[in-house]
């Protein structure tokens, strides 16, 4: 567990000097959040519209910040740094872990964190709800970390990986209700919606802040994601055993 | 770890990427406490057989051991420092912090870490550079890093993988001395390069390896034994030498490099009549320099190419 902690703490190191992604990951969800708001026409009080949209925004911009994080293992690979901690006693599950773990971490800090403005922006119930919400980040974030792992397995290459994230991630955005209700589609694409992680997501949201939150009334949806987050991460891990990553 | 055989074994040891065969049959020994040099040109298997020996990939035939354990076991790479030939560094940190990076990653913590990367900083002559992040340090500096990281943990084993690449002499020197000292101490290292004049300098006995085979082991005399000729002369490749090349082409090999003739002798040919040939043409013996051969001839010898392309 040790080495993994040493590789998480290395990461959100470099995280933080990273002002570039520092801003991505905060500032720019921040501001279309705002931006939407307003055109949206989100109300003080009107708890599920805006738990939407802030998770809506938050989902898209942390899927984009978590493939990039994934796909931070080619680079490692290509300076030799892999060949460096490999040929000590640190096993290659443990820089597949930190990977994945660095991603629930900075996913739960993001979504925290904006949910936090968002409450501030449209007078969202907060902290009543607090625990239900971060139990819902956390397998968000987890689902979201997976799928970034899963994206750098099967890419190949960096450059492959960002286009294949461009194309997944703005139509799963779509589909998943980050940009406009799920309600606002017809019947059939309501239905496609839920086989992406964003509705699940959005929908855990709209629980835990939702007036009559329980921890029974999140955690099937809580559930859906966890197995999201395990099935992408065994058909990743599957993928970099075969791939060449750590060659 | 078993005391009592070579600390590095090969055994037949063959690597195929494809249809490249990276290492062909590679055989050897290398004890505890020896400085060996595997020298020899880019493509010649040296990373491979460093790879192989860090547990990096499994070899297709054959074994690798270190200390009687088969490489890639835990308890051999725990005892083995790699120094690759990327700069294996995180940019975005400091010099400190990579080091406290990769010593939590082979199990040091808490003040024994600290204390020893004090100690390497001051090593590499970076103490006062510590929390400078490494993508503002010069290719020396970062070179001297990548040899630290490396030494965290004290091992007994150390795979140098072209350490002094694009390295300016002063960091070179430094990276030379301590490989030294540390090797006086005890250390065994292995160091791979295509520089002849490293090798000689620092290994006390060398394996010239191309195409994946070791062709040539020992210290530099006994590979100088090799060579058919003990002398080597070097004169200008300039019109006024046209006449005494066709005389001695058929004394020797006669071999031109970088606007250079290189005459070596063949067994038997008296230097007083390569003097005497000089002086029939006028030619001033400043022109001539009479020096001992290289690695680089070995190589040429038993390859037919050059060590540097």
């Amino acid at each position: 567990m040790r080495p993994v902690l040493v590789l998480l703490k290395k990461d959100f190191t470099y995280f933080r000097r990273d002002r570039g992604t520092v801003i991505l990951t905060f500032l720019v969800p921040f501001a279309l959040m705002y931006i939407f708001g307003q055109i949206f026409g989100i109300h003080r009080g009107k708890g599920y519209s805006g738990s939407q949209l802030i998770g809506g925004w938050a989902m898209q911009f942390l899927l984009f910040a978590l493939v990039f994080s994934a796909t931070s293992l080619f680079h490692e690979k290509d300076n030799g740094l892999f060949q460096r901690i490999l040929s000590g006693p640190v096993p290659r599950s443990t820089i597949l872990w930190s990977k994945f773990l660095y991603g629930v971490g900075l996913g739960l800090l993001q979504l925290l964190v904006l949910f936090t403005a968002g409450s501030l922006l449209f007078g969202l119930s907060l902290l009543p709800h607090l625990p239900l919400l971060s139990l819902v980040c956390i397998f968000a974030a987890a689902a979201c970390s997976a799928f970034g792992m899963l994206l750098a397995a099967f890419a190949g290459t960096p450059e492959m990986a960002r286009s294949l994230a461009t194309f997944s991630i703005l139509l799963m955005s779509a589909l998943g209700g980050a940009w406009f209700p799920v309600a606002y589609m017809p019947p059939v694409m309501q239905q496609v919606s839920r086989a992406t992680l964003v509705y699940w997501s959005i929908s855990g949201f709209s629980q835990a802040l939702g007036d009559h939150a329980s921890l029974l009334g999140v955690l099937p949806t809580v559930e859906i994601l966890a197995a999201i987050a395990a099935a992408l991460l065994g058909l990743a891990w599957w993928q970099f055993r075969r791939g060449t990553i750590f060659d | 770890m078993n005391h009592d055989s070579p600390l590095v074994s090969f055994r037949s040891v063959v690597k195929r990427f494809g249809a490249i065969t990276a290492l062909d049959g590679v055989s050897l020994d290398i004890a505890a406490g020896e400085f060996f040099g595997l020298l020899g040109p880019n493509g010649a298997g040296k990373s491979t057989l460093m790879s192989v020996l860090a547990g990096l990939c499994r070899p297709d035939a054959g074994e690798a051991r270190i200390g009687g354990l088969p490489a890639g076991d835990p308890a051999a790479r725990r005892e083995l420092g790699l120094v690759p030939q990327n700069l294996a560094l995180y940019p975005h940190l400091t010099a400190q912090e990579n080091l406290e990076v990769f010593g939590g990653l082979l199990g040091l913590r808490g003040a024994a870490l600290h204390s020893r990367v004090d100690e390497l900083l001051g090593a590499i002559q970076l103490s006062d550079r510590r929390d400078g992040l490494v993508k503002t340090f010069s290719g020396g500096m970062k070179r001297r890093l990548n040899l630290a990281a490396a030494l965290l943990h004290r091992p007994q084993l150390l795979l140098c993988d072209e350490p002094t690449v694009g390295v300016d002499p002063q960091s070179r020197n430094a990276i030379f001395e301590l490989l030294q000292r540390l090797n006086r101490e005890g250390l065994t290292i292995i160091y791979s390069t295509h520089y002849m004049e490293e090798a000689v300098r620092l290994c006390s006995r060398i394996g010239i390896i191309d195409h994946g085979k070791i062709l040539a082991l020992g210290t530099v005399e006994e590979l100088l034994k090799r060579l058919p000729f003990e002398e080597e002369i070097r004169f200008p490749a300039t019109a006024e030498m046209t006449e005494l090349c066709a005389e001695l082409r058929g004394q020797g090999e006669l071999a031109l490099e970088q606007g250079q003739h290189q005459f070596r002798p063949r067994p038997g040919y008296q230097m007083s009549a390569f003097y005497l040939a000089t002086e029939r043409r006028g030619l001033p013996s400043r022109l001539f320099t009479v020096q001992r051969p290289s690695l680089e001839a070995v190589f040429l010898q038993l390859t037919g190419k050059a060590l540097r392309e």
